[in-house]
């Protein structure tokens, strides 16, 4: 589903990502994580075509799509979501989702500024689907709040809503329970497990429980380079991983 | 890519829904009713139709920048000069080309396009104050153009005996006639505009303007939309611009000044941006106020200002923050409701 290869990215004199080589299967639930400025968060936006890389490639569904651009990415079936929460504040919740799923429809623009009848039937399909998507994530009740008005947790779940309508083969999820209480993470947890399966999915988590709890996979950037990769118990025994861990906590001094 | 199959998860609980009333669609349809009654009543009044011709052509221009700030987002304080190259191009080629009203308004319009991409593309790169300010300069320049470049413009003398349109072998004289086409070609950019708030470009336009990183991250061809709305807009405000040179009769450049690029710009804020029927009363408001306000003219900027000073502070939102009913003046439809209740309705 994804090949990272020698993936570096470098802005100015730091180095982000240096060598990330790694890959993930279709069906899988991927986890990514590492200490804060491990490089998660570049990692993403150089997959999903945010952010060019220095050098290295990307494949996504057997093609190379290094350097294309995000928008263009997406339509070949990649959904993401944001750290810090990137909603459209001055649309309703509804209105969030329903841009989503237009902007992947079939019919382009000038045959829906025209009103033709196929593309009212599609667009009505997809009011369908915008609903469901709203009810899997729990909003459906709140299709008319101004996406502003929602609490923090709401508009994390709202963002994953607004990656999930357009039907993506691999959603890459950052830090989707960051922020919520106990109840909301055990619904997110659920939900990723739910649609495994149907989707792909790649997650930078902070929180072990959920990452232990949802991943069969798990990747360990440190300092931008990967320092592990592979099941949760391999991952949660590996050295490099416990020093980079815990070392940096316990032990501050030997580890640079 | 499958699109329109539900998850495997909640097909069994997929509600039927209830389409909501277009409440834009609606208001539109008053206004345009009300557009063709005003000559009903007021015909006989040549103030009366005048008023009523700028107020349209105002509007016309309202709403294409509404298209740009409103629905996109990048601040344009050019618009103006797009109207100015539009009300030249038509004179000018109508005149010496001899090319009468319908190539000069033809003309017009392509020109306008083919300058609005070719300003578009670089400047839209830039983002927030720097467009606005490589706007200001592109206003600048044009008018500068148009008063230096005597052998082309005429410089400060500007046009003079610019032709009325004919339709059918009619000419379109003041008054009654001349409005009614102004009100037509108003009402045309109304039926564009709201057409495109409700289908897939409008949407994307929106989610442009609410957040560029998320609107890429959903495939939203940021870039190529912005380019080519401002080209739109600049083709609508050109459009507009020959209308009005063919109605004044003589263009010169005084009238398109950083002035009007800024009321036009302050009549998108005000109405809402992105509420089409905001911006349509707005521009009514800003256009027929200052006629009944004459007795107060010497404060009439003042009190102009002030209001200005004072909507912006309580009423970030424009008109559209004010509505009654949240979804008249709201770009986008309000979501669909189960059949059988379960949903909020709209109050």
């Amino acid at each position: 589903m994804l090949e990272v290869t020698g993936l570096s990215k470098h802005f100015g004199g730091v180095q982000a990502l240096q060598d990330v080589t790694f890959s993930i299967a279709a069906g899988e639930v991927a986890g990514l994580i590492g200490p804060n400025g491990a490089g998660k968060t570049t990692c993403f936006n150089v997959i999903a075509g945010a952010l060019s890389p220095s050098s290295g490639t990307v494949r996504f569904r057997g093609g190379q799509i290094t350097g294309w651009s995000a928008d263009r990415i997406s339509h070949l079936g990649l959904g993401r979501t944001f750290q810090n929460i990137a909603i459209f504040p001055e649309l309703t919740v509804w209105d969030n989702v329903y841009a989503a799923a237009l902007t992947h429809m079939r019919s382009g623009y000038l045959a829906g500024i025209a009103g033709l009848s196929h593309v009212r039937r599609e667009q009505r399909a997809l009011e369908d689907r915008v609903w469901t998507t709203l009810e899997l994530v729990g909003l459906s009740g709140d299709g008319h709040l101004m996406s502003s008005q929602l609490p923090y947790g709401h508009q994390r779940r709202l963002e994953i809503a607004r990656a999930l309508v357009t039907s993506p083969q691999l959603v890459l999820l950052d830090e989707p329970t960051a922020g919520m209480n106990a109840q909301e993470t055990a619904n997110v947890m659920d939900l990723i497990r739910m649609l495994r399966g149907e989707h792909t999915f790649l997650v930078i988590e902070h929180d072990m429980r959920v990452v232990m709890g949802i991943c069969d996979h798990i990747i360990v950037l440190d300092n931008g380079r990967k320092i592990a990769d592979g099941s949760p118990s391999q991952v949660q025994q590996d050295e490099g991983v416990i020093k980079a861990y815990l070392g940096g906590e316990l032990i501050d001094e030997p580890v640079g | 890519m499958q699109l329109g199959i539900p998850h495997r998860a909640s097909r069994s609980s997929r509600p039927r829904l209830r389409a909501p009333l277009d409440q834009q669609a609606i208001g539109l349809l008053v206004v345009a009713c009300i557009l063709f009654v005003v000559p009903v009543l007021f015909g006989r009044s040549p103030y009366f139709m005048q008023l009523g011709v700028t107020t349209c052509l105002f509007a016309a221009l309202a709403e294409s920048l509404n298209l740009i700030t409103g629905m996109t987002g990048p601040v344009s304080f050019a618009h103006a000069a797009f109207y100015a190259i539009g009300a030249y191009a038509s004179a000018l080629l109508a005149l010496r080309l001899g090319l009468g009203f319908w190539g000069g308004f033809i003309g017009a319009l392509v020109l306008t396009a083919a300058l609005g991409l070719l300003l578009g593309l670089p400047t839209l790169r830039l983002g927030g104050s720097y467009l606005a300010i490589a706007t200001i300069g592109l206003q600048v320049i044009v008018q500068g153009v148009l008063l230096q470049w005597v052998g082309l413009t005429n410089g400060p003398t500007g046009i003079t005996n610019i032709m009325k349109p004919t339709l059918f072998g009619w000419s379109i004289e003041q008054g009654v006639p001349y409005y009614l086409f102004v009100a037509a070609w108003l009402c045309l950019i109304l039926l564009l505009l709201h057409r495109i708030t409700r289908s897939r470009l409008g949407y994307e336009l929106l989610a442009i303007r609410e957040d560029e990183r998320a609107a890429l991250a959903i495939g939203v061809p940021v870039s190529r939309l912005r380019v080519a709305m401002f080209t739109l807009a600049a083709a609508l405000a050109g459009g507009t611009g020959s209308l009005y040179a063919h109605y004044i009769g003589s263009i010169d450049p005084y009238v398109f000044d950083l002035t009007l690029s800024a009321t036009v710009l302050v009549t998108v804020l005000l109405g809402g941006r992105g509420s089409i029927i905001g911006v349509l009363v707005s521009a009514a408001l800003l256009t027929l106020l200052p006629e009944y306000l004459q007795v107060l003219s010497n404060y009439r900027i003042v009190l102009y200002g002030a209001g200005m000073l004072l909507l912006t502070l309580f009423f970030p939102k424009g008109l559209a923050g004010l509505s009654p009913s949240r979804w008249l003046l709201r770009p986008a439809t309000p979501p669909p409701l189960p059949e059988g209740g379960g949903g909020r309705t709209d109050a």
